[in-house]
């Protein structure tokens, strides 16, 4: 399963599952970014560390380290690259 | 009858809440804030009672608060007589939809209410609340929480509705997500003025030219801040001067002149730099220019355990401490604020400074480059108490609104409110503080006395022997430091009273009292905004481990100075080789750990 941070500039992809703490998970939800929803990465700052999304009209940054907690599907099902095997967490 | 808002989080619910109710329910721009149904009588005739739910996507049980929130309703439909409100923003109706059509399956008889309508249209949405009655089946209603108004035509017209006729039709919306008549969406994503900050070349500049723009406004001299600064010390001088002619008795007169006017002096003489920056910071914040700043310079900030919104209230501190940790209040979350104020009790505020010039100057040739080691001392002392306190790296996010031009009414009620908040908070605290300080210095066994014979004389006289190790005797040091608690600027106003011929220390005792000055926590009032924003056992902690750190630091330069520059040396390999030691076996084992991790997921799998 691929993560947030594994997207470039202008991709978009549905999220599968988000692996943070509840409070966390809460702040996400009220800016649309939930499982089942569809995200863009619109850019990547500081060498990537930081990310703005936009979910649904809704601009939003994280750290990567939240990126990577993440785990989404590209649009068209099969992620490239993706490790088979490596299903849920 | 009985009004239930619901809606998604952070619509203004509460707000709404508290507009209709004449509570004052915390709001907050996090989620969450609202925790379990609260009830309370309306304000206003046309409902009895109004229930705040928090904020819910669905009911369909996801989460605790959908849980509650699903089964109160049902609880309420059966004792009937009630009607939903169903609180959107303007900006977001489309994100209720899925509420509303739940409340249509439950055949609930609901109402919409679309709060920050205004600002929505001046973004270029367009709402017409009756073409979205006819549209949705319900009646829609324009209300802004924020004035009593908008607050009582609101309760009005919900008096004059009946439930019966509210009950929303499931085919109303449908699949439908956005396309509704009566709604046009603004300006989706971000525009040309969003995208010019969003570079790096123009946020970061942008980011230090904002900071460096609210710091000279409120600290510079000559300056409003400056100028308020010193018209309330003025207002307070005269204050006192007129009280202590109508005063005959001179103990009662040291207590109100010097004690308590003085001590109230104090307080509001930060009144007009602490108004300043919140207003600023007021303004960086409802523009969107914060949120944009704080993205972009993230990345740099997040190598010091800080984020951009608080590296720009730690850029503060140089001017304030009491305002810069005041400021803190809308940070991230509770570690972020807790690393900040770590860095704020070391970072040199200007009232540090004339202390340190004035001890500088009797020691060395050059008090300028003193003066500029002793900031980047207190700097490196910020950052790497940011970079080692508050625990483990916190996730959080940051939302991006648009760029816009800042509500002048929302901002004058937040400042209003905040600048209040110092007040009533900080005031009594250091108020109380300051008499009990003046009592202990004016006082002792035998009556009034002058401050050499007073309890705190006394006390002093004890602790001098804390300030041996740095090569200083004289309890009036001990002295001047303590009054350094109640305001900086009084330990060289101290020293000159106690050594009117200036103050004779060896080279080396004079760096370590420098060094020992410099370090020291913040006064008091920065440290009630501290307790305020942290709890008092976290400010009480940071405070005693600064003093403590700081007699250490003084009594290592003392030693380094008059023990030679080899055992200095020698000092310098010894801790440069312990922290290189440290991070790399913490390195270590955080690598170790995610290895493990890997490990583990590939075997479940």
């Amino acid at each position: 399963m691929e993560t947030l941070d594994c997207l470039r500039a202008g991709e978009s992809a549905k999220i599968a599952e988000i692996a943070a703490p509840d409070d966390v998970r809460e702040r996400l939800k009220m800016l649309n970014v939930r499982p089942g929803a569809e995200v863009t990465l619109v850019k990547a700052v500081f060498f990537r560390s930081t990310f703005l999304l936009d979910a649904g009209g809704v601009r939003l940054g994280l750290r990567k380290s939240l990126a990577e907690k993440i785990s989404v599907i590209r649009p068209g099902g099969a992620t490239d690259g993706a490790e088979y095997g490596e299903a849920g967490r | 009858m009985k009004i239930l808002l619901v809606g998604n989080p952070n619509v203004g619910k509460t707000t709404l809440f508290n507009a209709l109710t004449g509570a004052h329910a915390s709001t907050g721009n996090y989620c969450g804030v609202t925790v379990g149904a609260v009830e309370r009588p309306s304000r206003y005739s046309g409902a009895d009672i109004v229930c705040d739910l928090p904020g819910l996507y669905s009911f369909d049980g996801m989460s605790m608060e959908e849980k509650l929130a699903g089964e109160y309703i049902e609880k309420e439909r059966k004792k009937g007589d009630f009607l939903v409100v169903l609180v959107a923003d303007a900006a977001t109706l489309p994100r209720s939809f899925s509420l509303f059509r739940a409340l249509a399956e439950r055949k609930i008889p609901t109402v919409y209410a679309l709060t920050m309508c205004k600002k929505f249209r001046r973004r270029g949405g367009k709402i017409d609340c009756g073409a979205l009655a006819k549209e949705l089946g319900i009646p829609c209603l324009e209300v802004d929480a924020l004035r009593k108004r908008s607050a009582r035509a609101f309760a009005a017209a919900l008096s004059a509705i009946r439930p019966a006729d509210c009950v929303p039709r499931a085919d109303k919306i449908g699949e439908r997500t956005g396309q509704v008549r009566g709604y046009l969406p603004a300006r989706a994503g971000g525009r040309k003025i969003d995208d010019f900050f969003l570079n790096g070349f123009a946020a970061l500049p942008a980011f230090f030219f904002a900071a460096g723009l609210v710091f000279f406004i409120a600290f510079g001299k000559g300056m409003p801040g400056d100028l308020g600064k010193r018209g309330m010390e003025w207002l307070f001088d005269v204050l006192s001067d007129a009280a202590g002619r109508h005063i005959s008795s001179p103990a009662v007169r040291s207590l109100v002149c010097d004690g308590l006017i003085a001590g109230a002096g104090g307080v509001f003489s930060f009144l007009p730099q602490i108004a300043l920056v919140y207003l600023f910071l007021g303004i960086l914040e409802e523009s969107g220019f914060m949120s944009v700043f704080a993205f972009m310079t993230d990345g740099l900030f997040a190598k010091f355990g800080l984020s951009g919104r608080a590296a720009f209230s730690v850029l503060l501190g140089y001017g304030c401490t009491a305002a810069a940790i005041s400021s803190t209040r809308g940070l991230e979350n509770k570690r972020v604020q807790r690393r900040a104020a770590a860095a704020l009790f070391f970072v040199p505020c200007s009232a540090k400074l004339p202390v340190c010039l004035t001890l500088l100057s009797s020691v060395f040739e050059n008090a300028f480059l003193g003066a500029v080691l002793l900031y980047l001392l207190g700097t490196g002392m910020g950052l790497l108490a940011a970079a080692f306190s508050g625990g483990e790296e916190g996730d959080f996010v940051m939302e991006l609104t648009e760029i816009c031009l800042p509500d002048p009414f929302s901002l004058a009620k937040k400042l209003i409110f905040r600048v209040g908040q110092f007040i009533i908070k900080v005031s009594t605290t250091v108020l109380v503080f300051t008499v009990a300080v003046w009592f202990l210095s004016s006082f002792s066994f035998s009556g009034p006395v002058p401050a050499e014979e007073s309890f705190l004389a006394r006390i002093c006289g004890i602790l001098r022997y804390a300030f041996y190790p740095m090569g200083v005797t004289d309890w009036r040091a001990a002295f001047a430091a303590v009054s350094g608690l109640i305001a900086k600027e009084n330990i060289a106003g101290m020293l000159a009273v106690f050594f009117p011929e200036g103050i004779s220390l060896s080279f080396p005792a004079a760096c370590a009292y420098l060094a020992f000055v410099a370090l020291l926590p913040p006064c008091v009032s920065a440290l009630t905004a501290c307790a305020r924003e942290l709890g008092a056992r976290t400010a009480a902690e940071y405070a005693v481990f600064q003093t403590l750190f700081a007699f250490l630091c003084a009594y290592l330069v003392y030693f380094l100075l008059s023990g030679g520059a080899a055992a200095g040396l020698a000092v310098l390999i010894l801790a440069g080789a312990f922290f290189a030691l440290r991070k790399g076996l913490r390195k270590g084992a955080g690598k170790l750990r995610k290895i493990r991790k890997k490990r583990e997921r590939k075997e479940e799998t």
